[in-house]
């Protein structure tokens, strides 16, 4: 991908106050985003709220906002990830208090794109089940470098520590990860 | 064992993108920084001062301290979980609120408010504090058996004085801190309050608050990580500067099922005053 200079205009956009540079900033992460909280969260609908939840507190940092080798992806996939990991937690409070009331009984939607979102939740839940063994550190950097694609130092950059502790937990992950009975 | 993969990416619907996108662009603009409109420069930094009775505490430098995005650990903070702890010249404590002097009303040229995140205001209130629950602006601070509560407004943020985390049945827990951002037409006013919610309550708890305007606010409950449930409250309405004090006070009334007890903010320090990184 091309960045460079037009991810500092971005970035004095935010730091000027300017609305259009948050909508700009959306239009080019905002799919990059969602992905990226659906893979925290397991559920397409959520993703979309976090993704709001996550320019929104854009806007709130924009003053704080920062290139990591004129790149601000790192430093949006680092309040992502924050934001997710939030909203995950809001959800297991949630679902604690609403599996004690009463299932209702399944609909059935035969519209393939229903069909397909709910095949894919499930296939992420399925996959959030099997790393759900791994401290929540390990978990992150598995979801910034092996899914979302960042590289180790951007995702160092993401997470605000060091390379090498990408490197380590990323590895441990995976070290894990094969020691798992299947 | 393989690694996981997880299912193919796709993009946002268009009606969601729309509308995530309709809604930023609307919360940007109502939410365009104030700034220019102070009365006192606060661009770069802000020199933050209390008087205290015995002579110093609260003065803050400020300034964007290199912050980052994400946090490594379990805090909820969406800034960098910057230690807390830097060196900083700072008070041993707080001292106590009957010691601080201050104006009468709104005086908003002397209301300096902080700049910094949460993180580097509670340096100055109480240092080593820990995030432990934030619900958007309003953000919960430990440090052993106290917290204060952090709350940010278009980039002031406003501490308040720690309290003890046992909850109380006196009026300390209750106190709001005030700030008086200026607007267009005059200023507004904000109140915020926040504290422990008594375990076992949660679902019961509730703190209203009635303002002179005749406004009621009722406070939020949030559960952090470790079970403990916060409650929090903040008020805002318009105000044209005049003296808080020829108002009718701040009534409280704080509901534990069927328990009640009321408490009548007096105004001005520490009732009306519970910040403590700038004044009132």
């Amino acid at each position: 991908m091309a960045i460079g200079s037009d991810e500092q205009e971005l970035v004095d956009g935010l730091h000027g106050d300017d609305p259009a540079a948050l909508a700009a900033l959306f239009d080019r992460y905002g799919d990059r985003i969602y992905n990226h909280c659906f893979r925290h969260l397991g559920d397409w609908a959520e993703a979309e709220d976090a993704t709001s939840s996550v320019f929104l507190e854009v806007w709130r940092h924009r003053r704080r906002v920062r290139l990591h080798d004129g790149s601000v992806l790192p430093w949006l996939y680092g309040v992502a990830t924050n934001v997710c990991r939030n909203a995950s937690r809001s959800r297991r409070r949630r679902l604690r208090a609403v599996a004690r009331l009463p299932r209702p009984f399944p609909e059935t939607d035969h519209a393939e794109e229903v069909a397909d979102r709910l095949g894919s939740q499930a296939r992420m839940k399925e996959v959030l089940v099997r790393i759900e063994a791994l401290p929540a550190h390990e978990r992150e950097v598995l979801g910034l470098v092996a899914w979302a694609g960042l590289s180790y130092e951007q995702a160092a950059a993401a997470l605000d520590v060091p390379v090498g502790t990408v490197r380590s937990r990323l590895s441990r992950a995976r070290a894990r990860l094969t020691q798992e009975v299947p | 064992m393989t690694e996981p993969t997880p299912p193919a990416e796709r993009p946002l619907p268009d009606e969601a993108r729309a509308r995530i996108r309709a809604d930023l662009l609307a919360h940007a603009h109502e939410h365009r920084s104030r700034a220019p409109r102070f009365a006192v420069p606060l661009a770069a930094a802000a020199a933050v001062a209390l008087v205290a009775g015995t002579g110093y505490w609260a003065v803050h430098a400020g300034g964007d301290g290199g912050v980052g995005p994400a946090g490594s650990g379990g805090s909820a903070s969406f800034g960098p979980e910057t230690d807390v702890s830097d060196p900083v010249d700072e008070p041993s404590d707080v001292p106590p609120s009957d010691a601080v002097s201050l104006p009468a009303g709104p005086t908003p040229e002397g209301t300096q408010v902080g700049t910094d995140t949460c993180a580097v205001e509670l340096k100055y209130v109480l240092r080593g504090a820990e995030e432990a629950y934030r619900d958007g602006d309003v953000s919960f601070w430990v440090k052993g058996d106290r917290y204060s509560v952090c709350y940010e407004l278009d980039g002031s943020t406003t501490v308040t004085r720690p309290v003890s985390l046992t909850p109380g049945d006196d009026v300390a827990g209750f106190r709001v801190a005030s700030l008086y951002p200026p607007t267009q037409s005059g200023y507004l006013t904000v109140r915020v309050a926040g504290g422990v919610v008594p375990q076992g309550l949660e679902e019961v708890f509730d703190a209203a608050y009635t303002f002179p305007d005749g406004q009621t606010e009722h406070s939020e409950v949030g559960t952090d990580a470790s079970g403990r449930s916060w409650w929090w409250m903040v008020h805002s309405h318009d105000d044209d500067g005049g003296n808080e004090r020829e108002q009718p006070e701040i009534e409280v009334t704080v509901s534990y099922s069927g328990v009640q007890r009321s408490y009548t903010l007096e105004w001005g320090p520490p009732d009306t005053c519970a910040q403590a990184n700038h004044g009132c």
